[in-house]
This record gives structure tokens, sequence and C-alpha cells, in this order.
């Protein structure tokens, strides 16, 4: 449709969360966009309810190592398909907390840790957290009710309840109850994170950039891998080289560029783009990028109760306890902690719970399968220098590109919070009568990828500006969870795309006064 | 896919994020092997009843049947034979059982003396393979699923919506 030398197109890398919504915002105030897609485009005919079909159909497997903390041979857990990671999210939406985002101002300084304030404080970014909510039909907010409570839900309810938590609810979620904006009602399938035969959850692929393409001003190319940013001498992006569906080296020429690949994949991308003035890796003056890799500290507990939970039934995270979110140091650490429902398939828990065991011992728990209910622990991860995406020296991929290398640390504050808060979680479930708990630490590859490209006022100690815009070269914009410069305990992506909310308005902004 | 990739492929699936587990149709060692399973024992020099006793003991489920076990080990002899080009690995290592056997066969003992010859090689690179690629198989089949209760695809009866997914009667 728009030809590689126009030079008036916008080019956004990655239909997600946050490259579908930009792509969108774009398009629908009259600016054409070319959306460079790695994956292939899926029908809705093609979502079926079977984890194993659909992680061999839109699970990002190129090869990714990871190394420390990281799992090694699948570090993070991503989508390459339209509609990336929005295809696999389970769709959870809290909004960040105002302390989160003054993270050092609140916690102070902390040993081994790089924590730094937002550019932004939550004021600012609350009208962007209002639209984005009507925009994906968040329950609990503009008046659209709360989901009904699954089994799961009220075996976390009741627990909670009996350690003395409040605030607790079946979540804020962009799941639809009933039919909305196109999109059908929750079915209570249980399949949130294979991705929904119903379109219940929001997904970029049937709202976005489905909007987008009616605009007559956007075109997806799904299979074209981007594969470096071209810049000139005056610091100005011109184009992006990448490789079609038959493997073709092509230029796509453009007036700017937002690049939304999910940290891992927007971090490899910059660092491929050397030029002479960025022999790093361009934006990359300060150093940072790929460093601050922060990814939430994530663990759960699985118990069986003295009744039957059946917890694979339900829309998979649709229930959480806020009251640890909160920041009480007296708690021996710093941050806080959602505690949320989740699910998991027998395969799964085969796999993870009873690690070396066999025989009668392993069987007798699994048959107990109806009678498990599970916590999931999401908390704060704090920023390290050393967690750190870089490429491998040696390992190429398909595409010729070095592989991604995941290098996670733990803060110290991770164990101590963990600690804690498997604590709670289990005295939640023995206060119901559980009768063997489970441990799940160490076993999830990371869903959450963030603060590789942090923004911030100093371009010496950040890569990007207040507004996601990259400090070194104007016309480049970051428009993924690699901004973050703290992540607080919430799932990113209502935050995401907040952000790029925010940032589309003022794109058009300076597009308006001609500055861009 | 080459036989790195197919191997790296099947490690991802079994050890880490088993919702990934084996069975998907980009693996096409498994596709193989998942014809096999009601067809002919592939002509592989691997004992598969042998492989199929040892599936069973380390994850025995009683009323499940013997032929699910055996379908799992043969595709276990088909991923060993599409991933590392041979199956030396498994021919060494049920080699290796049947020394534990005392001169006999280990898949002809009874259930305790075949458990005491287990835990005998329980540390060789053999039985590190084995447990978790037939864990990863196993849990994914509809008969285990049956088993332990677990629904799965509810789409075509309209979810569970109104089939149970709040219907819990034990907590007060
Ligand atoms: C199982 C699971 C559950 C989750 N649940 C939740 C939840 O409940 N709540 C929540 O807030 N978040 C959740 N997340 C995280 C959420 O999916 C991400 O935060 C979100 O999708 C990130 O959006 P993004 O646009 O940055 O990246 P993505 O959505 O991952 O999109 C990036 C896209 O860019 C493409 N791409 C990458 N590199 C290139 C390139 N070089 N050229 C072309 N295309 C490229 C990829 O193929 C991909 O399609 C979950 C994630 C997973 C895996
Ligand atoms: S539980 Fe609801 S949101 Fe999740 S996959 Fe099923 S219909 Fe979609």
């Amino acid at each position: 449709m728009f030809e590689l030398d126009d030079d008036n197109v916008a080019v956004v890398i990655g239909s997600g969360a946050g490259g579908g919504t930009m792509a969108n915002q774009l398009a629908q105030n009259g600016i054409k966009v070319v959306c460079l897609e790695a994956g292939k485009r899926m029908a809705m005919s093609d979502i079926v309810n079977d984890d194993d079909v659909m992680f061999g159909k839109f699970t990002w497997l190129d090869e990714r190592i990871g190394e420390a903390g990281a799992l090694p041979d699948f570090p993070v857990w991503t989508c390459k398909t339209v509609g990336g990671s929005t295809m696999h999210w389970t769709a959870a939406t809290p909004r960040l907390q105002a302390h989160e985002m003054q993270a050092k101002s609140t916690y102070g300084l902390i040993d081994g840790a790089n924590l730094v304030d937002w550019p932004i404080r939550l004021e600012e970014l609350s009208p962007y957290y209002a639209k984005a909510e009507l925009m994906l039909g968040v329950t609990g907010t503009n008046g659209i009710p709360h989901l009904p409570g699954s089994n799961n839900y009220k075996v976390l309810e009741a627990g909670a309840r009996n350690l003395g938590y409040k605030d607790i609810d079946t979540n804020n979620m962009a799941i639809n109850q009933q039919p909305r904006d196109g999109r059908g009602g929750c079915l209570q399938l249980g399949f949130c994170s294979s991705g929904c035969a119903t379109g219940a959850k929001w997904s970029t692929l049937y709202t976005e950039i489905t909007s987008a393409e009616k605009t007559g001003n956007f075109e997806l190319r799904s299979e074209c891998m981007a594969v470096r940013l071209l810049a000139d001498a005056d610091n100005r992006v011109t184009g992006v080289q990448y490789l079609d569906a038959t493997g073709t080296t092509r230029i796509q020429k453009a007036r700017f560029v937002c690049v939304a690949g999910n940290a891992p994949e927007t971090t490899r991308l910059l660092l491929n783009s050397r030029t002479d003035r960025f022999p790093e890796g361009l934006a990359n003056s300060s150093g940072q990028v790929g460093r601050n890799y922060m990814r939430h500290v994530i663990t759960a507990l699985v118990g069986i109760m003295p009744g039957e939970v059946h917890f694979y039934k339900g829309a998979q995270v649709a229930g959480v306890v806020r009251d640890e979110t909160r920041h009480d140091p007296g708690r021996g650490f710093h941050g806080g902690f959602q505690l949320h429902t989740v699910n998991f398939t027998p395969a799964f828990l085969a796999n993870t719970m009873l690690p070396g065991k066999w025989g009668k011992e392993f069987t007798d728990v699994m048959e107990q399968y109806r009678n498990l209910a599970a916590v999931m622990i999401m908390g704060e991860d704090l920023p390290v220098p050393d967690s750190r995406i870089t490429l491998h020296p040696q390992r190429k991929d398909q595409y010729g590109l070095p592989v991604t290398v995941v290098h996670y640390q733990h803060h110290s504050n991770n164990r101590a919070m963990i600690n804690y808060a498997m604590d709670r979680a289990r005295k939640m479930f023995e206060s119901l009568g559980a009768t063997r708990l489970f441990d799940l630490v160490d076993v999830f590859p990371a869903t959450h990828n963030m603060g590789t490209a942090r923004m911030g006022e100093d371009p010496a100690t950040s890569v990007c500006d207040r507004w996601g815009r990259t400090h070194d070269i104007g016309n480049l914009y970051i428009s993924d969870g690699s901004l973050f410069p703290t992540v607080g305990c919430e799932n990113p992506t209502i935050t995401i795309i907040a952000l790029v909310l925010r940032q589309a308005e003022h794109i058009l902004d300076k597009i308006t006064h001609n500055e861009l | 896919m080459s036989a790195i990739s197919r191997r790296r492929l099947i490690t991802i699936t079994a050890n880490v994020i088993s919702v990934a587990a084996v069975a998907g149709p980009y693996l096409p060692a498994l596709a193989l092997a998942q014809d096999n399973r009601t067809g002919t024992v592939p002509d592989d020099g691997v004992d598969a009843e042998a492989l199929a006793t040892l599936v069973h003991d380390l994850f025995p489920h009683e009323a499940i049947a013997a032929e699910v076990y055996t379908g799992i080990a043969r595709m276990i002899i088909a991923q060993e034979q599409g991933a590392a080009g041979d199956l030396m690995l498994l021919q060494t290592g049920l080699r290796q059982l049947n020394e534990q056997a005392g001169g006999q066969e280990w898949r002809s003992l009874d259930a305790s003396q075949r458990l005491q010859a287990l835990n005998k090689i329980a540390d060789t690179e053999f039985f590190k393979t084995v447990l978790p690629r037939s864990r990863a198989l196993l849990y994914l089949r509809p008969e285990i699923w049956q088993l332990v209760g677990y629904g799965g695809n509810a789409l075509q009866q309209g979810g569970y919506l109104t089939r149970g997914f709040d219907d819990i009667d034990w907590l007060n």
C-alpha cells in the first residue's frame, strides 16, 4: 500500500499492546503508518483451547539465552504474532500507585539498586489510564461491573479474609463479561493465556489493528522482522531495514519510528543498529540500553484443599488481594506485592511442582488435581544495573541476528519479599484446611519485561525523555515496557498503554507544530 | 528443523514450561511418534515394552491402561531418533537396568524389585532424560486428564460459565 521510499510514513515496530495502540492512534488521526510485525497473522478460528497447540502457533520460540536468575533455555515468555503478547496475556490491568512512581524518594537509597523516580507523576498519567481503561473495557472502571468469581477466587477470598485482608475483588480485568465493542463475553473457558476464542479478552489483533485498518491509513506487514534502524549524520532515523516473509531485505523510509518489540527485542534492535556515532547501539550514548532489566518477583503457591476446586475453570487471574501492595519496610523489604489467582494444567504442575520426584508419591499428588487451588505472588522488582539484556557474541538466529542474552540478577530484596509473601499465602491456605502446600519459586519465565530503555530527565543516566523519545535521536520513540524506570508491583500492560496514549498525543502535537 | 533446534525445543518444552510440552504439530518427530501409537513398533532396536514399564513405574496411575504407557515409550523413542539421530542413550540405559536385575530381564521382575533396580540407576543420564520426557508427555494425555479431573477444552459446550466455574460448596 505505502511505497518503501515514502518518507512521510511513521513506522511502528511490533503489533502488541504498545505497537498496536500507537499504530491505531496515529492512523485514526490521519498519519500514514506501516507496522512491521515479525510474526504471522492468525484468524480467530486459529485460536483453539489447547495450550500446546497455541504455544506452537504464536509463542516466540527463536533462541534466547538466560543467565544467572533467568531460566537458561526460555528466559522470557512472549509472543511472535500479530497482536504480540496480548494473545498470551491474562488481562489483569491494575494501575501503578503514586509512591511506586517515586520509588527513590519513597524507599530511599538501597544498596545494589539503581533506584530513580519517574520523570512524571501519577497525576500526569491518570487521564491516560482512564482513557486506556475505557478503550479496553476494564472491569471495575467506567461503571463496568467486576467479573463473577470462580471457585479459585472464592478460595482466595475466604483465605484472605481469614488473615484480615480487606481489599479483595475479582481484579480490574480487560475481559468483557457481556459482549462489548465488537468483542464477545467471557465464557470462563480458562484458556486466557492461550488466546481467547470469544474475544472477551482484549488483544490488539481484533481491536486496535482492525480499527486502524478501517482508516485506510494503516498497513500491517506481518512476517516482517526489523533488523536495523537507519540513522543519518543529523541524528535522525531515516528508515528501517527489515526482512520480509521471503527473507528479502527491504528498507522502509520513515518520518519517525516507534519501537514496541517488547523489551528483549527492542533492546536487541537498538544494540544491533550501530553507527559511527553510536558504536554501542543507537540511542545508547548513556550505555543504559539493556540495563536495569526488571521482570517482577513472581512465585506461586499450590495447595491441596479439603474439597474440590476445579481451579482450571474460569478466567485465570480474575481475583486479587491488594492489602500487601503498600510500601511498608517494617515487613523487611521494600515495595509491595499482589496476591492473585492463577491456575495450572496437569502438565504444567507435573513438570514444575514436584521436581525430582516420581513413583507413587508423585502420582498420589497428581490424582488430587480436583482439590488444588493456587495463588500467585507478583511483587516489585528493583532495578539492578547488571540485570541486563545483551547480544551473544557468537550465536546467531535464523535472521542472522545475534541471539539475545537475558542476564537477571535477584536483588536481595526479592528473597526477603518472597519469604514473607509465601508465608502469608501459606497461612491463607492453611486457614482453610489445606492438607499440603507446594512452592513454585524460580520456575516461571518472565512474562513482564521492563526497564531497559528507562525514561529520565538526564541523558547521561537514561535512554528516553519523559515522552519516551530517545534523548539521542529526535524522531525515535520507544513505546513499550522498556521505558519503565521502576515497575511497582502491578502488571505492566495498562501502564504501557497509558504511556503510549500519552506519547501519541505528544507526537500528534509535534506534527501539528511541524516539529517532527 | 535441525537436530539441535529440535532438541532445544524438546528441552524447553519438557523442562521449562510444560504448557509447552511436546505434542505441538511443529515437532515433526512427534507427529511420527503419534502415527506409531497404534501402528507398528518402529524398527529401532529399543525394547519399547521395557521402556513402557519404566514410564509406568515412574508415574504409576492404577487406572491408566498399559497402552497409554506404551504410547509414551514410543514417542520418546521417536523423539530421540529425531533429536539426537541415534538411540544409544535409550539402549544403554535399558541395558544398565537389566544389569541391575541380577541376570533377569528387568521388565519381568516384580514391582518392588523393579523399583530397587530403578533407584540404583537414578543418577544416570538415561534416567534424568527419561523422567522429564515421560512426565511432559504423559500429563498431556486425555486419559490422564480424565483421571485427575481436568476438563480442558470446553468451547463446544459453551465454556464453564454454566458448567461449574463457581459451584464450590465446602467453603463456609
Ligand atoms: C502468559 C502471559 C500472561 C500475561 N498476563 C498479563 C496480565 O495479566 N496483565 C498484564 O498487564 N500483562 C500481562 N502479560 C504481559 C503483556 O503481555 C505484555 O506486557 C504486553 O503484551 C507488552 O506489550 P508490548 O507491545 O511491549 O510487547 P508485545 O505485546 O510482546 O508485542 C511485541 C511484538 O513485536 C514483535 N516484534 C518484536 N521484535 C520485532 C522486530 N524486530 N521486528 C518486527 N516485529 C517485532 C513481536 O513479534 C510481538 O508481536 C502477560 C504475558 C504473558 C506471556
Ligand atoms: S476465561 Fe474468558 S477471557 Fe479467558 S479465555 Fe475464556 S472466555 Fe476468554
